[in-house]
Parts: C-alpha cells; structure tokens; sequence
C-alpha cells in the first residue's frame, strides 16, 4: 500500500469520524431536550423525533463520502488502487469539506433544532416551522456534501 | 381552491339553545366568533372529565388484552348523544375499588412495619399490659447492640437480676430484663451509657406471640380483599370503551357549554362563518333544532379576520397539510395547494429515485392503512407517502435503481452514481421549472390585481432570464437564449424602479434591482440537495447490497446475507423518506412559497364533535 492511499483512507475515516462527531453531539443534545417535553407530553413523541433526528443526517453524508472514497480507491473489491501522495493528498482535501462542516453544521444544528423542540412543545402545530428553521442549517452541510462527492468523482485514480 | 366564506347572523330562542347548538356541533358546519361578556362555568365538565381520566388510566393497566394497533371504536351517534347509565355507575365502581386497593395497600405497609418491630420479641412471656403492674420492681424491654451485650450480661450478674434476652432486631438484640425498685435508676443509668434504648409495645391483653398472629391473620385478610378488587378491575376493564366513550361525551358537553353567544332576555345571538357552498346545509341543521329562528348571510367586510378552507381534488388534498405546516392561504390569495402537491410529488419521488423502495412504499402504507386505519393529519401524511411512492417508482426506473442495484432496464435515462454531473444539472433544471411555476403563480395573482407592471418588472422578467440561461447550455438555442436573458434585464432596468422619482433614481432602482440574481442563483443551487440525496440513498443501498454479498456463502453466510439486505434496506429507506420529506418540504416553503406565497390565515374550525377516544361516529341522517 502508498503512502497516498494511506492518506487517502485517513482522509475517508476523518469525514466519517467528524461528520458522526457532529451528529452524535446534535442527536444527544436534541434528544434530552425531546425527552423532557416527552415526559410532560407524551402525545407530541412522533413530531418531536423527526426534530431529534434533523442533525443525524450529517453522520450519514460523512459515512457517505467515506464509503464512496473505498469504492473510488477499490477499497471494497479488493483491488486497491495504487495512488501517488499528490493523488493521496488530493483526496484527503475531497474529504474536508463534509468532515469540517459535517461536524460544525450538526452542532448548530442541534441548537436550532432543541429551541424547535422547546417551541412544538408550546406550540404544536408549529413544528413544521421548527424543522423548516432548523433544516435552513443543514443546507450548508449538503452544499459541502456535494462539493466531496464532486471531487471524488472527479479526481484521477491512477 | 380556496372556499369563499360567508358571514352568518343567527337569533333564535333562548329555549332552543341547547338543542340548536347540539344540531350545529352535529352538523359540523359553522365556525362560531361571537363573544359573550359571561364566562360559562364548566366544572361539572372538567370534574367529570379528571375522573374519567383518572379511571381510564387505572383500567388500561388492568387490561388483559391491549390491542395492538390501539382501540377502534365506532359508535352510533344515537349512542353517543345520550350518556349510559352504566358507564356513570362503572366509573363509580372503578374508583371504588381503587380507593380500597389504595386504603388496604397503605394499611397493610404499616402492618408490616409493626409485625417486623415486634417479631423479636415473639417469645416474650410477659404481656405488655403487665409490664408495669409489680410494685417491687420494674420491668424493661429494650434494644441493645450486640458489642454491649456481654457488659450487659456482667451488670444483670452483678445485681442478680432476671433477664432474657432475645432476637436480634435492626436495633440490636432485644433484651428483658427485671430490677428491683430500689436499683432501677442506677442500672438504668449505667445501661445508658451501652446505647440502651427502651422498646415501645401496643396496650394489649395478650402475648406477643398472639398479637403478631393476630396481624398477619389481618394482612392475609386485607390482601384477599385486595386481590378481590383487582379481579373486579380486571373485570371492569373489559367494558373500557364505555369509559373512552364517556369521556369523549363529557368533553363535547364542554365543548357546547364553551360556545360564546350574546343574549337578551328572550333570544340569543351567534355569530360565525360559513363555507359559501355549505349555506344549505347549515341552514337544514338550524331547521333540525327549531322553526323559530332568524339567520342573516353577508359577505365579509374588508376588517373581518376571514377563516380560510381550502378544497381540492381528491389527489391534492392530503398534501394540503404540507402548506398548512408552514402557514395556512389567507382567504383571498390564490391557493398554492395544486401546484404545490405536484411538485411536492415530483421531487419526493427524485429524492427517493428507486424502484424497489417505492414498491416497498407503496405496500407498506397500504398494509398500515389497512391495519391502522388512520384518520386525519395521519392519513394525510400514509397517502403523501402513498402517492409519492408512484414518483419514486418512476425516476427508480428513469435512473434504472432497484433496491441500489443499477439495471439499465425500460425506459432508462442515465445513472446518477455514474454520471452525478449529469444529476446535479438535472436537479437544478428541474428546480428552474418550479420557481418559475411559483413566478407564474404570482403573475396571474398580481394579474388578478391588475398589477400589470409588477409582471412585466418581476415576473417576466425573471422567467425569461431563467429560461435564457438554460437555453444557453443548449447549442441550438444559444441565440434565443442570450435575446431572451437580455430582454428580461432590460424590462428589470426599465420597470424595476418605476416607483422611484426622477429618470435617474428609475434608472439606479432598476439596475439595483438585477442584484436579485443572487437569490435566485442561491435558490436554483439549493436543488441541488435532490441530487445530493438521491446519491446518498442510492450509495446507501450499493454499500449494504456490496455488504451483503461480502458475508455470502453456506447456510449460515445466506442468512446472514439475507438480514442484512433486510435490516440495511429499511433502515437506508425510513431514513430516505424523513429526509425527503423534510427537505421536500424546504424547497416548497423557502425556494417556491417565497415567489409568491402570503401565508397567515386563519384555519377554518367548525364546531363540531370533538372525539380523543372515539374513531368514526356513525350518523346517516348527517348526510341531508
């Protein structure tokens, strides 16, 4: 095995860690917020979990990306591919994006998303805001999520 | 289509309230706004209600059977109007019995208590109440840890004295021991500094032995008393939906005694709406009450806060609680539940794009449908799912995607894992369209207005640079592309700042007014999460498919294979579907309503019958 694939991999496993940091934090912080309301209003369950799991998704988009880079490098089939550093290098930046803002966007996301909670449990008939306002967050975690994919795609293997 | 109201004035008898407001809740079609300057009191209601409550939750845990799929009770609304006897006399009995379950359950904890105090000293043979009768000594019980029990053994040797002891207690042995008169205080006093502490006894005649006898006799007394009324409720939770219907009865009379209403001496006055179409039939439920009644129609006034209905075709109508998520149609903006609903449809299914989980979709709802048998905001969202299900089928088929397998079958357009370029153009043209709808939309509305400026300067304009940039990526079309993106700066520039004074300031305003590109270039760009989720449904899918494959091989690499496919399909699709429909939903409310939505009306709220427990009441004469 190179070098460069050995950053590339390291590059893969980072946008799974950071992007699953994220959402672990976002799911948690969601979650005892739901879980309190859910004491007191054990009818409001089924809205408030859709509010819970909003900041999951970027766990998911980093699973995404590290799972396309195997696929990319032959990770899977068991053929690896042989990548110079620079190639190495170049995917391991591919995997920035959704790792650094997979992390940040789940964490404010979850901040939005509590306060969501905190206002169906008041009002609600309003959780369709609440999860609009909150997804407006993820946004950036999709935009970041495209420009890996791109990249991936695009980057030469040999 | 949003549903005109009209402004209903209705005086009748005083004597006919109850009866007249009984037709109205059954009829369902008047949504009362008069104020009254008396608050009703309804403690009799909310007493009855905290009851019911209160018994329903103790018989739901005494019931054997719990269905699975929670109670389904349909009643005539025959039965409903009129309370059953039975079901009063029930409650009665179940709170009855769980005030002697609670009494005993108390009692027998004290009971308890004593029996464990006073076991050590079941051999004791003194009785208590002979403790203090000698005149020449006195008498102890008493507790003693057992550190101190041989100091206490050397003290009794030392006086000569009598003493026994006893069990150990939780504190300490239990001791008897007697003194003479003369010693007592002097033992005592030395006893003291041994942590002695004297034991308590209840004033009885008889020995200790017979008294915890007696006890235990009175605890297993008790406990059969309470097992009996635990049988009762076991019983009694068999008829709990009489209970649920009572509930449910006593919260419509809540509903009714709650209604505002002006009155004089003789008549009372109701105000509310009424859907234009419905008029007949809510003057029919008005004739069902009473003959002596004056009602009066008018249209609304520019001040009245009007409640808005929205009607549609069969098909549109679940995805109205899509919009009303957001904000319900103000009654007099065009209602933006059609176009909605296709779009929102449309983009579900992109977002899904797979063939085989559409199918799972499909069967799915139908089998929870069947089995739940949903009603309202629940049905809405099973047939949203429903409907969405045929979108998915179809772009599954365009991407050739079954369960994240690609089979380049009929009617296959391009792979979105092969060719993601090729997806995210797609994504954004598609979006194009849809904000352009949202632009037409506004156009007819501000037609409506006879705003035909705004058109030309915000509408039109907009459409045609849209359109011209899409035509330009076209070879053939190029020119038409660049003619028809000028000419919509040019209406920009030269209509934009029309309100503005003085040729330059129009001028300024309306090339000002070309910095709206940016927003539409960020709303065009957010489409591209479609391609962004359907790349990670379908990548979720290849990845448990290449997973699964991994482990094949023998009996037991099959079956493991086989979960695996199971487990990692229906987690990737419930997954897909909560980002679908979230993110769905967001291009609908910020990139489409934002065109031309208003939002902020009123919901249309009849009185009518209020059920928490009761699923469908049965009524034909409802239909007149």
């Amino acid at each position: 095995m190179t070098t460069g694939t050995i950053i590339a991999v390291i590059g893969a496993g980072l946008a799974a860690i950071l992007a699953g940091i994220g959402s672990i934090l976002g799911v948690q912080m969601c979650g005892k917020a739901a879980a309190g309301v859910t004491s007191e209003q054990p009818e409001l369950f089924g809205k408030l979990l859709v509010l819970q799991i909003l900041p999951g998704t970027q766990g998911l988009y980093g699973f995404l990306v590290a799972v396309l880079v195997m696929i990319q490098l032959g990770l899977l089939g068991g053929n690896a591919v042989e990548l110079s550093t620079g190639a190495g290098w170049a995917f391991f930046g591919a995997c920035m994006p959704i790792a650094i803002n997979g992390l940040i966007s789940a964490y404010f996301q979850a901040k939005v998303a509590t306060s969501a909670i905190m206002m169906t449990a008041k009002q609600p008939e309003s959780s369709g805001k609440g999860i609009t306002m909150s997804v407006l967050v993820e946004t950036y975690a999709i935009l970041s999520l495209i420009v890996s994919i791109l990249l991936i795609f695009g980057l030469p293997v040999a | 289509m949003i549903v005109p109201m009209k402004k209903a004035h209705l005086v009748v008898l005083k004597e006919d309230k109850e009866k007249l407001l009984k037709s109205l809740q059954r009829y369902g079609e008047l949504m009362i706004t008069s104020t009254s300057d008396d608050s009703p009191s309804t403690t009799q209601e909310d007493n009855m209600l905290n009851r019911t409550n209160q018994s329903l939750k103790l018989l739901t845990k005494y019931r054997e059977k719990k269905p699975l799929f929670g109670d389904y009770n349909v009643v005539e609304y025959n039965d409903f109007i009129n309370k059953k006897e039975e079901s009063l006399k029930l409650v009665d009995e179940v709170e009855e019995a769980e005030v002697t379950i609670n009494n005993l359950t108390n009692d027998n904890k004290s009971l308890q208590e004593e029996i464990k105090s006073l076991l050590p000293w079941k051999s004791l043979e003194v009785k208590p109440c002979e403790l203090s009768l000698s005149k020449m000594a006195v008498m102890h019980c008493g507790y003693l840890e057992s550190r101190y029990i041989e100091a206490f053994t050397r003290l009794m040797e030392e006086y000569n004295n009598i003493y026994h002891i006893y069990d150990k207690s939780k504190m300490g042995f239990a001791i008897y021991f007697i003194n003479y008169y003369e010693e007592d205080s002097e033992i005592i006093e030395r006893l003291r500094s041994f942590n002695y502490s004297e034991a308590t006894f209840p004033q009885t005649d008889k020995y200790i032995k017979d008294y915890l006898d007696d006890l235990n006799k009175k605890l297993e007394d008790n406990n059969l008393i309470i097992k009996e009324n635990q049988d009762k409720l076991l019983e009694y939770s068999k008829s709990i939906t009489d209970v649920q219907i009572l509930n449910d009865q006593y919260l419509n009379d809540k509903v009714i005694k709650e209604v505002k209403y002006q009155r004089t001496d003789e008549t009372i006055y109701i105000e509310g709406w009424v859907r234009s179409d419905r008029v007949e039939r809510f003057e029919k439920s008005i004739q069902k009450a009473t003959d002596i009644y004056d009602l009066e129609l008018t249209d609304p006034s520019s001040d009245d806060v009007v409640p808005t209905f929205t009607k549609n075709k069969r098909f549109i109508t679940p995805f109205e609680s899509i919009t009303d998520m957001f904000s319900k149609p103000q009654s007099d903006e065009i209602d933006p539940n059609p176009a909605m609903a296709i779009w929102y449809w449309i983009l579900f299914g992109m977002m899904m794009a797979d063939a085989g989980y559409g199918l799972l979709m499909m069967i799915g709802v139908i089998v929870l449908k069947k089995l739940l048998k949903p009603v309202g905001k629940a049905a809405n969202l099973y047939n949203i799912i429903l409907y969405s299900s045929i979108t998915t089928i179809i772009w599954g088929i365009l991407f050739g995607s079954y369960f994240g397998f690609t089979i380049p079958g009929v009617w296959f357009w391009f792979s979105p894992m092969e060719e993601p370029i090729m997806m995210l153009i797609v994504s954004v043209a598609i979006g194009g369209a849809h904000i352009i709808t949202g632009l037409i939309i506004k156009a007819i509305s501000n037609f409506k207005d006879k705003q035909y400026l705004d058109i030309l300067s915000d509408q039109l304009s907009w459409i045609l640079i849209l359109c011209g940039i899409a035509m330009f990526f076209i070879k053939s079309l190029q020119f038409v592309g660049i003619v028809s993106a000028i000419v919509g700066v040019a209406l920009i520039i030269l209509f934009h700042g029309r309100k503005k004074k003085g040729v330059i300031g129009k001028f300024a305003f309306g090339v000002l007014g070309l910095y709206d590109i940016t927003s539409y270039m960020s709303d065009l760009l957010s489409y591209s999460r479609i391609m962004a989720l359907a790349l990670s449904s379908a990548s979720v899918a290849m990845v448990m498919n290449q997973l699964a494959s991994m482990v094949q091989g023998g009996v037991f690499g099959t079956l493991f294979s086989i979960l695996i496919y199971i487990v990692g399909h229906v987690f990737n699709l419930v997954l897909g579907l909560l980002s679908a429909y979230v993110h769905d939903s967001r291009l609908q409310y910020i990139e489409f309503f934002g065109k031309f939505f208003e939002g902020g009306g009123v919901d249309f709220r009849p009185l009518t019958i209020q059920s928490k427990y009761i699923n469908v009441i049965k009524d034909e004469q409802k239909e007149i």
